[in-house]
């Protein structure tokens, strides 16, 4: 399977290994929620949970790292919506899940996230930034911390995850020690569009385990100092235009494209294999349509659901079709019109299967969650056909420099 | 003639030496005006006289004394920090002002040490003005830039809603070419002096909220004089632009009762605190307080948190903090940001969203039944740029005013995180909520 995928150029560059890696499944259990209101999201998620075998086994006395999805600035929103229903993971469904892993009895739960704030500000004064009361998920459990993953903080450096079999783009990543002494990992995000990789769901959600003061665009040049925020990581791994700084690896063929939409894919590609999700809790109860920041073409939407798996590829193919996306379209095609398919590429390095007909669906069927971005985003592109999505030279305009 | 604290200034354009040109101030809500002299004016003068319109001379003493002799009136005119706050003047004038905007900072690169855009304002030095003599009232003496610049409508706009907001007035300047334009009737120009009339005539409007109080529970605590004058308008500014709600103690003022309802103190002064002085600091620092102060500070009394933290030496002393800066001479823009984060955005008096380069006040009275929030922004925004304002009491109607509307118009209030989020329209350059707690 893999010599063909290098043939196809999905490797490219990369030897192709010599022998295939299975492409684990497990199910994803999709649930109807309207609204974020607890009375009717608790019952709900524990059902979902109930459904995946329960959390107790997999948080009793362990330490949990919830990845969040911060994306953009904390004082951004969709027109006048708040961000957790637009683009953030809601901050009622992260603390529904805090409070029912405390109650499963988990020892410790630590929400992480590279959050685009100064080395002085903690983490929970990013949150109160974007109106959200961290008291909130401090009350959900016994034990919260609260960790911003763009610095080494108490650790003082970062920890190396190697992707396994060699990684597509880097052979390793460094990133905040949170990411690695945890027992479970989760990752938490909104399926919405993606200008760079087509779409943004729990694996996207992993491009922000690499901190800005390593793959940013002032990594090496702000270390010690705590003023720079806001950064973003365009130079070093959207466009490969330097290496990354603090000693971290460099990438595995200076000569590859230097093209984002090759690049991306293949960086959470690689995070996904590296890092695995034990837990992939998607927010579609709430989200909106076109970007995955807030842009004058985005619509909020209210898609109704929830999706959690336990293997993040599978769950983000289960979402992908849940949006009336094909998870296993080719590049050049929708939603991945001008980038590679990072589900494929994450199949491939055998972090889960991209294969919905694999893939047990446990509560509502993927048809009765269906909601139509695909519909939406055709017409955004006959009303802007300059947009993000549509050819690559239009692409290439809107993107930063 | 009315009294000066009702005077609207505008300064009249030396260019503009036909009497006929009085007839611009029909329907506007001028009627003082400023005036450089010239003899070529005493026909002008003349005329305004006769109609009953106060003249107020500026510029060079020889200048001010012609003008005086044809009938003009003496308005102290001097730096801010000369100005004669304790006088019975009614009415003083500020001539160090600065012209209202994003500041270009000579390199091509227009932003502070965030990358932030740095915006140029008074609002601060009319803060403190009314601090120092709240009963007078405080023109803005300054010009718009010069050619080459061109100075769109937007610009004058924002001028008058950085004094406006923080209740000054600006003595409302022309620039050469908008004068020229004016006097031969370009049409363009008579809308832009329409905009400019309405924006004035706005303020006007709301004078009373000039006797809401500033919100916030961050006191600056300092004489703003001498070394210290600087260092603390500058404090003053940088906390303004991270939105951040302060109110201002002057230092020989402050005694215990001053101190209720402030959470964080900062006073930096040049040189040792008075013994009475540090005492009371002290005490509200024993009391649960934050107080940052400068590294020679004495920490009896006091031990480390531990906490490590590149400026400044945190140390906890009774129910409070107290943090010591370690630079001898503290930067500003630290000691905002800083200040902030140690208090925490817990105690924000508002928050803002799509919204980058602006500056907010927040003022409220005494009874707490109502609150104002004006925001001024200085940004080109997009015009389906949403903005949203949140604020963290409870409130039950709000009233948004715009610069050039006729009236306010009701504007929704949404529960949010325990406070009142405010859906408001784009704000391309101001806005002002007045918030209820009783329906409207």
């Amino acid at each position: 399977m893999l010599a063909g995928l290098g043939a196809s150029g999905l490797l490219w560059g990369r030897p192709a290994p010599a022998f295939a890696i299975p492409a684990p499944v497990a199910p994803v259990a999709i649930s109807r929620c309207r609204s974020y209101a607890a009375s009717e999201l608790v019952p709900i998620l524990a059902a979902a949970f109930d459904k995946l075998g329960g959390l107790g086994r997999m948080v009793k006395g362990k330490t949990v790292a919830i990845k969040l999805n911060f994306n953009g600035g904390p004082t951004v929103r969709l027109g006048h919506y708040p961000l957790g229903d637009t683009h953030w993971p809601h901050p009622n469904l992260i603390a529904a899940t805090m409070h029912l892993m405390a109650k499963a009895g988990a020892y410790r739960i630590r929400l992480v996230e590279g959050a685009a704030a100064p080395k002085t500000d903690p983490f929970e004064e990013h949150m109160l930034d974007a109106n959200w009361n961290p008291r909130d998920f401090i009350g959900a459990a016994p034990r919260v911390e609260f960790e911003n993953t763009n610095y080494t903080n108490a650790a003082k450096k970062f920890a190396r995850i190697p992707v396994p079999n060699g990684g597509l783009l880097f052979p390793a990543y460094d990133v905040n020690r949170s990411y690695v002494d945890c027992d479970v990992f989760v990752s938490i995000a909104k399926y919405k569009d993606h200008p760079t990789t087509g779409v943004s769901t729990v694996m996207k959600n992993l491009f922000g385990l690499t901190p800005l003061t390593v793959y940013g665009n002032g990594a090496g040049k702000w270390q010690d100092n705590d003023l720079v925020s806001g950064d973003d990581r365009i130079d070093i791994l959207h466009m490969g235009a330097r290496q990354p700084a603090m000693g971290a690896l460099p990438e595995i063929d200076p000569a590859s494209p230097r093209d984002d939409v090759y690049r991306v894919p293949r960086i959470i590609a690689d995070l996904t294999a590296a890092r695995p999700v034990h837990l992939a809790i998607l927010d579609g109860i709430k989200t909106m349509a076109g970007a995955q920041t807030p842009d004058p073409w985005c619509t909020a939407v209210e898609p109704g659901v929830l999706m959690i798996g336990t293997n993040v590829v599978n769950t983000a193919a289960v979402a992908v079709a849940a949006m009336n996306y094909d998870p296993r379209a080719p590049k050049g095609t929708v939603p991945f019109e001008n980038c590679d398919n990072k589900l494929l590429l994450a199949e491939r390095l055998g972090a889960g299967s991209a294969d919905v007909s694999r893939i047990e669906v446990i509560g509502t069927p993927i048809k009765d969650a269906l909601f139509d971005f695909r519909a939406l985003r055709e017409k955004r592109r006959a009303l802007i056909p300059n947009g993000p999505w549509g050819e690559a030279e239009n692409r290439k305009s809107y993107r930063k420099p | 003639m009315s009294a000066p604290a009702s005077w609207i200034p505008l300064r009249w354009p030396s260019a503009w030496t036909e009497p006929a040109l009085l007839g611009l101030l029909e329907g506007t809500p001028f009627n003082c005006l400023v005036i450089e002299w010239d003899p070529a004016l005493a026909p002008v003068a003349a005329k305004a006289r006769a109609a009953g319109l106060p003249i107020m001379a500026v510029g060079s003493a020889a200048s001010q004394t012609a003008a005086l002799a044809a009938g003009a009136t003496r308005v102290p005119v001097a730096e801010g920090a000369k100005l004669p706050w304790k006088s019975a003047e009614p009415v003083v004038i500020a001539s160090d002002c600065v012209w209202p905007g994003i500041a270009n900072q000579g390199d091509g690169e227009p932003s502070g040490p965030t990358a932030n855009p740095w915006i140029d304002s008074n609002g601060w030095f009319l803060r403190l003005a009314k601090a120092r003599a709240p009963e007078k009232v405080v023109w803005l003496l300054f010009e718009p830039p010069k050619a080459p610049k061109v100075v769109l409508l937007d610009a004058y706009l924002r001028a008058i809603a950085d004094a406006g907001a923080n209740g000054g007035r600006w003595v409302v300047s022309l620039d050469a070419d908008m004068g020229a334009r004016l006097r031969r009737g370009d049409a363009k120009a008579q809308a832009d002096w329409k905009a400019i009339a309405g924006a004035v005539r706005s303020f006007e409007q709301r004078r009373r909220w000039n006797g809401l109080d500033p919100v916030g529970v961050v006191g600056v605590v300092s004489d703003f004089e001498g070394p210290n004058e600087t260092s603390g308008g500058e404090l003053l500014n940088l906390l303004g632009r991270r939105n951040l709600g302060y109110r201002i103690l002057e230092k020989s003022k402050v005694d215990a009762a001053s101190l209720a309802g402030f959470r964080a103190l900062i006073a930096l002064d040049d040189g040792p605190p008075a013994p009475a002085l540090e005492s009371t600091l002290t005490a509200f620092v024993r009391d649960g307080g934050l107080l940052l102060v400068r590294s020679s500070w004495s920490t009896a009394g006091s031990v480390p948190t531990g906490l490590e933290h590149p400026r400044v030496d945190l140390r906890r002393m009774g129910k409070g903090r107290l943090a010591l800066c370690k630079d001898a001479t503290p930067d500003p823009f630290m000691v905002a940001r800083d200040t902030h984060m140690l208090l925490g955005r817990a105690y924000d008096v508002a928050r803002f969203f799509n919204l980058s380069a602006f500056l907010s006040s927040v003022t409220a009275s005494r009874d707490g039944d109502t609150e104002v929030v004006q925001i001024t922004s200085f940004a080109i925004r997009f015009p389906n740029d949403l903005a949203t304002a949140w604020v963290p009491g409870k409130y039950a109607s709000a009233r948004l005013w715009s610069l050039g509307a006729t009236g306010p118009v009701a504007i929704e209030t949404v529960p949010e995180n325990g406070g009142t989020s405010l859906p408001l329209p784009p704000v391309p350059v101001y806005a002002g909520v007045e918030l209820s707690r009783r329906r409207g």
